[in-house]
């Protein structure tokens, strides 16, 4: 049974069994148990964090027995002593990696700090040969440096250089965080500066004659135990509970995962950065004066090719290159295999008479070989396989952008499919009948679905799946988040393939590839995240894969722009196709991308939620072009969350829940409320959850003559305890700009912004933070949640100080932090399978969003920006998110209600804002809530005030 | 007085590398009158060239969102390969030409392969095949420097219609060639778009892995050529040559626009504004007679200003939220 | 997996020699990148001596790493090594890795690079860089001397974090110096020993300063470059030939050996690398044989100044040419 050993069965049977679905669990005999325990054992070992420290304990026993003297007190003490001071370079490292950073500066730290640490120390020089430096007479004169004879001139002298190389880090920290220029660039030339200053100083000679208690650091021992490993192992203690324990720690990955979502909850991501550097240029300075210690001098060239080893002995260790990755541990490990590794190849050339040049050959090699296991046991991770405590990753939401991490991870990513949360099906539920085609004889299935089904890890989540299109068609497909929309679309855009069942395209089979083959078949998928390049023009985004050229070879640009214009113009754009992307609005963009798959000729367009960030008019505009394809006799599948907009425009609609298909009718016999029973499989009576309190009169939150040039202009407003305040306006009206102005992400032109009274002041997120304001912006992805992190990390990120005490460095309460954060979860009803240990992409866009207003909860604020909380999450949790709304009113926060949804705002809010361009146009109280005049307003219509 | 100095702002800010270019040129000429002479230029150019090859290459891989470190490993083993099949192996100059590419392409490959295929980081890979390469050319070489035969030097030091040096028009033509292929071809073009998302950009049907493989590969070749063409100059290669030549590929490609992150660049004016730059500091220092230990302090306090004005200069440009107002 | 260790283990094991078992002797030979024709030639006169008298070398490369070449000298210490040669990055380091030997009892050697001091006993073959360099300056300048004008001076400079290009450029200055009255402020062109950058910061500095008289090398391996950025000014020419610019350096390799010879290079400095090569092995192998644990012997190597005066008695004192000798034999 091949299916059942090896990796493959492991992965099945974890799966399977970490699911809480009730699919058959294949018997085992007791043979087959054995056979599984080898693959069992070294998949949780692979995963451990101590993998590497495990391998190179095997190899250093292999080394052992070929030769026992690699274990002698001799050789021991060499690899430790080569060991601690790279420890100290790689936990910096680590830092800055954390941040997403890297410090290519490390090195020439190493050579400033020891010479300035030779030239305060030495106790004495030669003058022929010191005579030419610049600071020959200044600090150092025949007699040494300044430091030399004084009592207690050694201790003062290494914490200058510690606050040398500290300094250093801190440039390039300034140069990263504050003048936002790239980290490699910026510590590729501070490398190349100090490097340079090293030997400017010194003009190139090295200094002797260093303090004893320098060089007792390298060499000296307290009982048996060396000096530089009792330092190097408490910094790595320091540095181990800086990260796990601290508030610092907590925010130093917060910032690697997600500096935008960071910045928002408060951090000081530009503080936080510099002291990563900082850091990792004070233990760079550690590191050089035991490298000094060992060669009892200071050098202006110390370490110039340690970088590879740092870099080398990270990566080995599995710190990431893309920052929120990184432990103590990793480092041990890495240092501990490198160092290894070094050594091993020094003694191999005494056993094998290895020529020197294979070494760097199979240095390389090695790196690669640990880069690739690393990718392999990312991949094993995402499987879900190794040790029972982890939880399986499930494949990402359908909303969610496939994770920025590394290669290997977006590789993994990819063989998931990219595809949305497992929901398992409920047991209640009769498996679907197949429903009634209502179908047109006239015109034949242009696509047809036949028992279409798709399974992860043996969980279905489609199920027989029988559907069929027409041409000149418009087929409305709606379901829950998780209901498998996505999926099925997947298929047919062939980003996924299914396991069973069959297409038909035309009547012909059709099975695609890949998302080519699926446009070569006149399939165009239209993403919810739209698959256009910024950086590229119009012309270009139309034809990036099939311009029309000229001799096959060049582009025709005249060509390519003249039918550009004629698809623009066809879809009623009026626009320049050289204009780069990046300067569209939205809407325009959804255009363009309607554009290209008509360009492509396709006759079945899926357009995925396309209306999220589209205004009234643009989505209107859609509406026309859509209807405008059906005439042409293309089919359409249109998928939304709103079910007005659905009823309005499909001649039919399919409905989704748990992987089966519930329903489909034509519109006519369809209502919304149908609908929704049909997709939630209960009925939801009521969509707006009732308030049981009244807002108080104390005013929380008062803005006046609020401005920022091109965003929004006299923006004065009062938001009252326990009241929701709907503000309205069309995309572009600067609903968004005016809750970051408040907020403090934005610089302001003119305005104040008080709460409770005290003026907010200088503007700064974290300020904002602080005196009680909470943001969830309309992007949660990027800017409200650490994606690969867990849902308690999110919960707990914008109320860290809180349970620290003391201030950042402090120590965090996690005991205390844990039960506010399991409370938290348990008042929203947040679902997720392991809230410390799922990633929190994995989850459901609704429970997303209640994390992110969850993690402001913690903090307790008293004031409430709410921009889209709702965008793109299904009916069910919509619900939910308006209750915790009303709960948020109801404990006499002020909350500040951005939507583009009327409908919501009317039924949630106690007064309503409208802004029109950037300005108030309206503000009516509950009483006089009526949505055309809230959108006569949004429009600008001056029938109000 | 504010508003003009308001509009002029913005106007210096858009181009800065070309003012600073000319007042560094301005600056050096002040201090040495033959600063400012053709044949200075030619020489500027012509120094510039091999590296300009080099980062030619370089950007089509950062254009990736990628990285290549390998390249100066890359010029000596494929150098060392070509002097030897050129000294030992008795191969004509074509051919010896045509080994020495096929070692670059190769080495780029390797990195391809490893890059798209096994899905290991660029950063990780290309570090690991600067280690290894340079090892195995040390192998092949046994560290002994590699001469080649007069016919190379003559290449090197031949003038196209008796007035331009060859580095500078193969290197004008390479420029021009890879100008062309960005903005002209379909890859081309598909390069930006993998840049800048790579995730969108499969789904957008482009083939992504051979799109990342072909500048990697690319980048490799050009190395391989850009490191021929240093050799042709003087005629030998030592153990040391191409050392540390990707950091300042990568220097001259960020100095030209090109960035780290993918997606934004060019090579035309870019990479050889940057790579002509950087010749022209180093080579003003050299004929100020500044002193030695403090060039190496003013080359990159001058590049960590350009790279500054950049910064500030995208950072103005920012989020063009007036623009997407008023459109 | 434990796969890596596996691999990593067979590959060099399924390349393995047998070490040599006539002498039984083993010798740690660490050096620092061979870079130059000079290092290289080094490195190849040592181990094929001592191979050639049974002896095991282990060669290890610490690429300009003074804290690896420690390393590495401890573990040979632990393998127990009979013997070790080191060529240190400088005098400092040198001189810890000698007091590392002496700890452990086992005959160390310093072949060219100095240590620091002479605290330390070990077999010490030493150049002095800056000595010999002023001897191939001072021809030059005789040379220059016969212009009948000022002249001026251009000196290619190695990397500043190299002591040999520190000392070579000492060397030249203090002849300079000396003989201010005849000189020009000289031009120093930086190279970081590097082929490229040597070849354009020669040629901009000679653009900067096209009346430059006399040009010495801080390494012979230059000459390529030198000549690349003359002959298409029209000066790479012979002496006696009108416009010839006087050229000298130091290291005495094959290449400038053969333009000695041919009369483009006035001077070179010549350490006699057989010499110093040979003293170091005898000097070590007396002490390993006569179990001395920490000998002493002090030898240095006074080079000289091949010139186109002494060419014609010297040639074969000079190892580039006894090589290319060796060579066409």
């Amino acid at each position: 049974m091949r299916e059942t050993s090896g990796w493959r069965g492991l992965l099945r049977r974890r799966a399977s069994a970490s699911s809480e679905t009730q699919v058959t669990i294949v018997s085992r005999s007791p043979a087959q148990k054995k056979t599984f325990r080898p693959a069992r054992w070294i998949g949780r070992w692979m995963l451990s964090d101590f993998f590497i420290l495990g391998l190179a304990a095997v190899y250093f026993l292999v080394l052992c027995g070929i030769d026992p003297r690699m274990a002698g007190g001799r050789n021991i003490a060499n690899l430790a002593s080569s060991a601690w001071p790279l420890l100290a370079l790689v936990l910096g490292q680590m830092f800055v990696l954390i941040t997403g950073g890297i410090d290519l500066s490390q090195t020439s730290i190493m050579a400033l700090t020891s010479v300035l640490g030779g030239i305060l120390m030495t106790s004495s020089v030669q003058p022929e040969i010191f005579a030419e430096t610049p600071l020959w007479g200044v600090l150092l004169t025949e007699e040494g440096g300044i430091l030399a004879g004084l009592p207690g001139g050694a201790p003062i002298g290494l914490l200058a250089m510690v606050a040398a190389g500290a300094a250093v880090g801190l440039l390039n920290g300034l140069a990263v965080a504050k003048l936002r220029m790239p980290p490699f660039l910026v510590t590729l030339l501070s490398m190349m500066f100090f490097s340079g200053l090293a030997l400017y100083l010194t003009q190139s000679e090295n200094i002797r004659r260093l303090p004893d208690a320098w060089i007792a650091l390298g060499k000296g021992q307290v009982g048996s135990v060396p000096l530089a490993l009792l330092l190097v192992a408490g910094l790595a203690l320091a540095a181990h509970v800086l990260l796990q324990h601290t508030v610092l720690g907590r925010w130093l990955y917060a910032v690697g995962k997600n500096p935008r979502a960071a910045r928002i909850s408060g951090i000081p991501v530009d503080r936080v950065v510099i002291a990563a550097y900082a850091f990792s240029g004070l233990m760079a300075a550690i590191a050089s004066i035991l490298y000094s210690a060992r060669l009892e001098g200071g050098r202006p060239t110390l370490g110039e090719d340690k970088l590879l080893d740092i870099i080398g002995a990270a990566v080995i260790g599995g710190i990431s290159l893309f920052g929120g990755k990184g432990r103590v541990s990793s480092a041990v490990c890495g240092v501990a295999f490198f160092v290894l590794l070094a050594n091993s190849l020094d003694m191999m050339s005494h056993w094998y008479k290895l020529p020197y040049f294979t070494v760097n050959v199979v240095k390389g090699s090695v790196i690669l070989l640990a880069a690739l296991l690393d990718v392999g046991r990312t991949w094993l991770r995402m499987r879900g396989g190794g040790s029972p405590r982890r939880e399986k990753r499930l494949p990402a939401d359908a909303e969610t952008r496939p994770s920025t991490g590394p290669d290997g991870l977006r590789r993994a990513a990819r063989v998931m499919a990219g595809e949305s949360s497992l929901r398992p099906p409920r047991r209640d539920d009769p498996p679907a009948a197949a429903p009634s085609m209502a179908r047109d004889p006239s015109s034949p299935a242009v696509l047809e679905f036949r028992g279409t089904g798709k399974s992860y890890f043996g969980v279905p989540v489609l199920r027989g799946i029988d559907l069929s299109l027409a041409r000149g068609e418009i087929l409305g497909l709606v379901g829950e988040n998780g209901a498998g929309k996505t999926t099925l679309m997947n298929i047919l855009g062939g980003v996924a393939r299914p396991d069973e069942g069959t297409m038909r395209l035309d009547g012909e089979i059709y099975s695609p590839r890949g998302p080519h083959d699926a446009r070569r078949a006149g399939v165009a998928f239209i993403h919810q995240e739209l698959n256009l390049f910024g950086n590229l023009s119009i012309a270009d985004n139309l034809f990036i894969d099939g311009f029309p050229r000229r001799a096959g070879l060049l582009i025709d640009r005249r060509a390519a722009r003249r039918r550009a214009a004629a698809l623009l113009g066809e879809l009623g754009l009026d626009l320049d196709p050289d204009m780069r992307l990046d300067r569209l609005a939205p809407g325009e963009q959804q255009l363009v991308e309607v554009a290209r798959a008509l360009g492509q000729g396709a006759g079945l367009i899926i357009f995925d939620e396309p209306t999220t960030s589209l205004t009234s008019r643009e989505t209107a505009k859609l509406f026309d072009v859509i209807r405008k394809l059906r005439d042409e006799r293309k089919a359409v599948i249109y998928i939304s969350h709103v079910l007005d907009d659905v009823l309005r425009l499909a001649d039919r609609v399919a409905v989704l829940r748990d992987g089966a298909l519930v329903d489909v009718a034509p519109r006519e016999q369809l209502t919304a409320g149908r609908l929704i029973s049909c997709m939630v499989g209960r009925e939801i009576s009521d969509l707006h959850p009732r308030r049981s309190t009244r807002p108080s009169p104390d005013v929380v939150l008062e803005v006046s003559d609020l401005g920022r040039e091109g965003a929004v202009e006299d923006i004065g407003f009062a938001l009252r305890r326990g009241e929701v305040l709907g503000l309205f306006g069309l995309m572009g009206s600067g609903r968004t700009e005016l809750a970051r102005l408040i907020f403090g992400l934005d610089a302001r032109d003119s305005g104040s912004v008080r709460v409770r009274g005290e003026p907010l002041g200088r503007l700064d997120p974290r300020r904002a933070v602080r005196k009680g304001l909470a943001l969830v912006t309309e992007n949660r992805r990027d800017e409200g949640l650490l994606p690969d992190a867990s849902a308690s990390d999110n919960l707990a990120l914008a109320a860290l100080e809180r349970f620290a005490r003391r201030g950042p460095g402090g120590f965090v309460n996690r005991s205390a932090l844990a039960r506010a954060v399991e409370g938290t979860a348990r008042a929203l009803q947040i679902r997720s399978r392991d809230l410390r240990r799922q990633p929190v992409q994995t989850l459901s866009g609704g429970n997303q969003q209640k994390v992110v207003i969850g993690k402001w909860l913690l903090a307790s604020p008293s004031v409430f920006l709410l921009d889209e909380p709702t965008r793109g999450i299904d009916v069910g949790a919509r619900y939910e998110v308006y209750s915790i709304i009303n709960r948020l009113a109801e404990k006499g926060a002020g909350v500040l209600f951005i939507s583009s949804e009327i409908e919501e705002l009317i039924g949630m809010c106690d007064r309503i804002l409208v802004l029109h361009e950037g300005r108030m146009r309206a503000e009516l109280p509950r009483d006089a809530f009526d949505p055309e005049r809230i959108l006569a307003a949004a429009f600008g219509w001056k029938e109000e005030r | 007085m504010r508003t003009a100095l308001r509009k002029l702002f913005p106007l210096v800010m858009r181009h800065s590398s070309w003012i600073l270019l000319a007042v560094i040129i301005a600056a050096f000429s002040l201090h040495s009158s033959r600063f400012f002479e053709w044949e200075s230029a030619l020489n500027i150019a012509k120094q510039a060239s091999y590296l300009g090859i080099v980062a030619t290459g370089m950007t089509l891989v950062l254009l990736t969102a990628g990285i290549d470190l390998s390249v100066g490993s890359n010029m000596y083993l494929s150098a060392v390969v070509g002097g030897w099949l050129l000294s030992e192996a008795g191969a004509p100059l074509p051919a010896a030409l045509a080994g020495c590419l096929g070692v670059g392409l190769l080495f780029g490959l390797f990195n391809a392969v490893a890059v798209t295929r096994l899905g290991i980081l660029p950063f990780v890979v290309t570090l690991a095949t600067l280690v290894a390469g340079r090892g195995l050319g040390l192998w092949i070489t046994q560290s002994q420097p590699v001469s080649f035969p007069d016919a190379v030097l003559e290449i090197g030091s031949a003038r196209l219609f008796g007035a331009l040096p060859l580095p500078i028009a193969i290197f004008a033509l390479v420029a021009m060639a890879a100008h062309v292929f960005l903005t002209r071809t379909q890859t081309g073009r598909q390069l930006y778009a993998v840049g800048r998302d790579l995730e969108a950009a499969r789904r957008a049907g482009i083939p992504t892995r051979r799109i990342r493989a072909l500048a990697y590969v690319a980048c490799g070749g050009l190395a391989a050529l850009g490191g021929f063409i240093a050799v042709a100059q003087y005629g030998n290669v030592n153990a040391g040559f191409g050392k540390n030549c990707e950091l300042s590929a990568i220097t001259a490609a960020v100095l030209g626009g090109t960035s780290l992150f993918g997606g934004t660049g060019s090579v035309l004016p870019g990479t050889v504004l940057g790579v002509i730059l950087i010749q022209a500091v180093t080579t003003g220092l050299v004929s100020a007679r500044i002193d030695l230990y403090l060039q190496d302090l003013i080359l990159p306090a001058i590049i960590f200003a350009i790279v500054l004005l950049d910064s500030i200069r995208a950072r103005l440009r920012g989020p063009s939220r007036t623009l997407r107002r008023r459109a | 997996m434990a796969a890596l260790g596996a691999i990593l283990l067979l590959a060099p094991a399924s390349c393995a020699r047998r070490p040599a078992e006539e002498t039984g002797l083993a010798v740690l030979f660490s050096f620092q990148d061979l870079e130059t024709e000079f290092w290289v030639a080094a490195h190849r006169v040592i181990t094929t001596a001592l191979k050639e008298k049974g002896i095991q070398v282990i060669e290890q490369n610490a690429h300009q790493d003074a804290n690896r070449q420690l390393e590495q000298v401890r573990a040979a210490i632990s393998q127990d090594v009979d013997g070790i040669i080191i060529i240190p990055q400088d005098g400092e380091s040198a001189l810890t890795i000698i007091g590392e030997a002496n700890e452990a009892g086992i005959p160390i050697a310093v072949f060219n690079r100095p240590p620091a001091d002479r605290s330390r006993p070990a077999v010490v073959v030493v150049a002095d860089n800056a000595r010999i360099a002023e001897q191939a300056v001072e021809h030059l300048a005789d040379e220059a001397a016969r212009l009948g004008r000022k002249a001026r001076p251009l000196i290619l400079v190695g990397d500043l974090g190299d002591p040999n290009s520190i000392d070579r450029r000492k060397g030249f200055y203090r002849v300079v110096d000396r003989r201010r009255d005849m000189f020009h402020d000289p031009v120093e062109v930086p190279t970081k020993w590097d082929a490229n950058t040597a070849l354009s910061n020669l040629e901009a500095a000679l653009q900067a300063d096209p009346d430059v008289d006399l040009i010495f090398t801080s390494s012979d391996f230059m000459y390529p470059q030198i000549r690349a950025v003359l002959e298409p000014l029209g000066r790479w020419k012979k002496k006696g030939e009108p416009g010839h610019v006087i050229l000298g350096g130091l290291d005495g390799d094959l290449g400038a050996c053969r333009l000695m010879k041919e009369g483009y290079v006035d001077a070179t400095g010549v350490q006699d690398l057989f010499f110093e090569a040979e003293s170091v092995l005898s000097g070590l192998l007396e002490a390993i044989e006569k179990g001395e644990k920490t000998p002493e012997r002090w030898t240095e190597d006074p080079g000289f100044a091949l010139t186109q005066a002494n060419i014609a008695q010297r040639e074969l004192d000079m190892w580039g040419c006894r090589l290319a000798s060796q060579a066409g034999r």
